[in-house]
């Protein structure tokens, strides 16, 4: 019995320590941060500072500038963008709506008017959009891109 | 100036005499904008102060809040007004440095102030080209602000003292590409009990970053699952453009950051100060800034215009969950499990249209919260979001509703004062509490999370009437509990942490004073629309000399139901068995009722009843408290 409480003390008291933080990097899905978050009390301190999984730097830092940029659009504000949230502009594109979706229109100037059909058509070619899965972020742009000009 | 005039002199050169005469004429056109700055005493304006973050201090009259030395020109610019104004002035016209290098450029908003202040000619101070600055603010291209709050995470009460950030609008309808302006700790360390110490005392430096909006929601709405708040505020395009000048001046600018007062909300609140300088919002705050005060300071000010909710990935898949049968539920988490195929759902006759959409856009959020938790690999993640996107893509749109909790300013205020009374083995007691930041799990719901609890500080006297006793009963550090539910989907462990000084019975019914850290673990489900049943194992160390080999360590239960019986009356039934075998051995056994009454959003009244057995004798206790908030 005394040894139970011994070994449950511990187990309690002492946090694991091991936080590592990953960052996915690269162009395609998936890019997501990922925390090792092990011990919910250490959530807890993590509170006490703030501190972001970015390294904190001040001027514009606009998303990862080592992927490929789009052939057709010269855009950076746009290849940004696309290349950090590859999944939920799929996401939005197979729904037909959303807030990505609504972005990259502001981004390519597409009037407001034409915004609806124009998403309807997006999501009845997403298969044509998001060829395959190891898809980079330039070829959802210029994809995407073919669907303005037609 | 005088010396240069001097070398050109004693040089022959006709030409420099020239010269030596213009730089004369800056000296008396600086004179001259000294003298007027002087009159207007500009060093003693409000735009100054705030611009400089000055307050006053006993000490030295006027102390900034900032630290580092590079956001003073003068070398007493921290504590003196008066001599960084004029060391300013005379910095505008340096020739040594140019550009983005000169004080023109990297102290903008002191710049433009000043200019218009004093008149100051373009003609007669040297042209600077701010490039990056341009860069910055062309990037920016500020329209509005907005000041963004992340609650709590799931299964942590307390990121509710976590953080706000400002959002600059610009032109754009979308709002994922404006730039979040945030101030935080730099560490370079992964957290752990120093990162905590660290933070609350001051050891850690603190800078402002801007980063796309889109890269803090991806942060905070998906990785730790908490709804942000968007409070709009009613700033004009030149204010928030003021805003910003001054938020370049700050840039790479650090200050000591403390946790407890100098933290990030309190960071925001100079910037909004610098973009109307007659707000005074950093004065209300002596001791403490705690993000959601920071809010209410604002509303006081009416700075806010428009609220906005955007739920966390977390709420979004438990509405999802609660519109379909538990059926659909479990056919969305095998999809997401690559168990079936998502073609399947589309082929399936027995499910209506509105289902099937709901179950693969159900299925495509599970399998992205559990990337995220680290639960499959990437190419596993990408190969199955593709296949079930590529079935959603085929069925039509649809909008959801998450119904917008309560706001969470709404709740009640921060700091807690309980007075009361009541019975403790037929002796009768007076209670006088005090707590700066509490919320515990007997106060209402009300823009807080169910099940959450966390106090800093608790304070609490007892005078004993028969005895005549006054003596400090309770001084809890820190308190902690989350009680997060578990469902099909979510495991969450629920967790408490308590540690602090408290008074208690020794084996010979007198009462001594003991130091306790106590940690749980354990689970929590929900039973009934309203109630939470819960369950933790607790492990507690004492410390004390009135025990025997003045320590004692235990572990047992503590269960219990939780239970909004109406919108303003909410019970606890808690059971509690410990068994310390190792220091002085002891076997506590306690029930207790809890109840509580809201009587407003700040006022409540509560009642306890218990009876606990420690040693070999019993203690029941009755106490009624009339708990404010302020």
């Amino acid at each position: 019995m005394k040894k139970l409480i011994v070994l449950l003390a511990i187990a309690l008291l002492l946090p694991v320590l091991a936080f590592a933080d990953q960052k996915n990097t690269g162009c395609g899905l998936g890019t997501l941060i990922i925390k090792d978050a092990n011990s919910v009390f250490l959530q807890t301190l993590v509170v006490t500072t703030n501190a972001s999984t970015y390294t904190q730097t001040f001027g514009i830092t606009s998303g990862t500038s080592n992927c490929s940029k789009s052939k057709f659009v010269q855009n950076d504000k746009l290849n940004y963008f696309v290349d950090s949230n590859m999944d939920v502009i799929a996401h939005d594109i197979a729904k037909g709506e959303g807030e990505s979706l609504n972005t990259i229109a502001d981004l390519m100037n597409i009037d407001i008017e034409k915004r609806s059909d124009f998403f309807l058509t997006l999501q009845k070619n997403f298969s044509n959009i998001y060829t395959s899965d190891k898809i980079q972020a330039a070829e959802v742009i210029d994809n995407i891109n073919m669907f303005i000009l037609s | 100036m005088v010396l240069s005039c001097m070398s050109f002199f004693l040089s022959f050169l006709p030409s420099n005499i020239t010269i030596c005469n213009a730089d004369s004429e800056q000296d008396k056109y600086i004179e001259g904008l000294l003298k007027t700055a002087e009159e207007k005493k500009l060093y003693d304006t409000r735009q100054w102060h705030v611009l400089l973050h000055y307050k006053s201090s006993i000490l030295h009259g006027f102390i900034s809040d900032i630290d580092d030395p590079k956001f003073f020109i003068s070398s007493n610019g921290k504590y003196s007004p008066q001599s960084e104004l004029i060391e300013t002035i005379k910095a505008f016209f340096r020739t040594d440095v140019k550009n983005d290098d000169h004080p023109i450029c990297k102290f903008i908003a002191r710049y433009q102030w000043l200019k218009s202040e004093l008149d100051i000619s373009e003609t007669l101070i040297p042209k600077q080209e701010c490039v990056e600055c341009n860069k910055f603010l062309n990037e920016l291209n500020p329209r509005s602000a907005v000041l963004i709050f992340p609650t709590s995470y799931l299964n942590s009460p307390a990121s509710f003292y976590g953080h706000t950030f400002l959002r600059i609008d610009s032109v754009y309808e979308s709002k994922l590409i404006s730039y979040g302006v945030s101030y935080a700790a730099t560490t370079n360390e992964p957290p752990g009990f120093f990162y905590a110490f660290k933070g609350i005392f001051g050891l850690y430096k603190g800078l402002f970053s801007v980063l796309p909006y889109y890269e803090k929601i991806k942060e905070y709405n998906y990785l730790e699952n908490r709804d942000i708040w968007e409070y709009r505020l009613n700033l004009s395009q030149d204010e928030v453009m003021r805003m910003c000048l001054h938020l370049w001046e700050l840039s790479n600018v650090s200050s000591s950051y403390y946790f407890i007062d100098n933290n990030c909300s309190y960071a925001l609140l100079f910037l909004i100060e610098a973009a109307r300088p007659e707000l005074n919002l950093t004065g209300d705050f002596i001791y403490w800034v705690i993000p959601i005060d920071t809010i209410r300071v604002l509303e006081k000010n009416k700075l806010i215009t428009d609220i906005s909710y955007r739920p966390s990935q977390n709420k979004k898949i438990k509405y999802i969950s609660s519109l379909l049968s538990s059926v659909h539920q479990d056919m969305a988490m095998t999809i997401a499990q690559s168990k079936i195929d998502p073609e399947q759902i589309l082929t399936n006759l027995d499910i209506k249209m509105e289902d099937k959409i709901k179950i693969l856009d159900l299925a495509s959020e599970y399998l992205q919260y559990d990337y995220l938790k680290k639960n499959i690999s990437k190419d596993d993640y990408s190969r199955l979001l593709l296949k079930i996107l590529t079935s959603r893509s085929k069925l039509d749109k649809l909008q959801y509703n998450i119904p917008t909790p309560e706001r969470p300013e709404t709740g009640h205020n921060s700091s807690r004062l309980a007075i009361g009374g009541g019975y403790l083995n037929g002796r009768f007691y007076q209670n006088i509490g005090f707590s700066p930041a509490a919320h515990f799990l007997l106060d209402s719901d009300k823009g807080n999370i169910q099940g959450s609890s966390i106090s800093f500080l608790n304070t609490e006297f007892r005078y004993y009437y028969g005895i005549d006793r006054f003596y400090l009963s309770e001084l809890t550090l820190l308190s902690i509990t989350s009680l997060a539910e578990m469902d099909n989907f979510f495991k969450s462990i629920s967790w408490s942490i308590k540690t602090g000084l408290s008074e208690e019975e020794n084996r010979q019914k007198d009462f001594h004073s003991i130091y306790n850290l106590a940690v749980g673990g354990g689970i929590t489900y929900r039973f009934l629309p309203d109630s939470l049943l819960y369950s933790l194992i607790m492990v507690d160390i004492k410390l004390g000399s009135a025990l025997n080999d003045s320590y004692s360590l235990g572990a047992g239960l503590q269960a219990g139901v939780l239970t909004n019986i109406t919108d303003f009356w909410k019970a606890q039934l808690q059971f509690k068995t410990m068994y310390y075998e190792l220091g002085d051995i002891n076997q506590l056994y306690l029930i207790e009722l809890n109840q509580a009454f809201y009587l407003s959003t700040n006022n409540a009244l509560k009642i306890t009843a218990s009876r606990k057995k420690t040693y070999d004798f019993y203690i029941d206790e009755i106490n009624v408290s009339w708990n404010y908030y302020f």
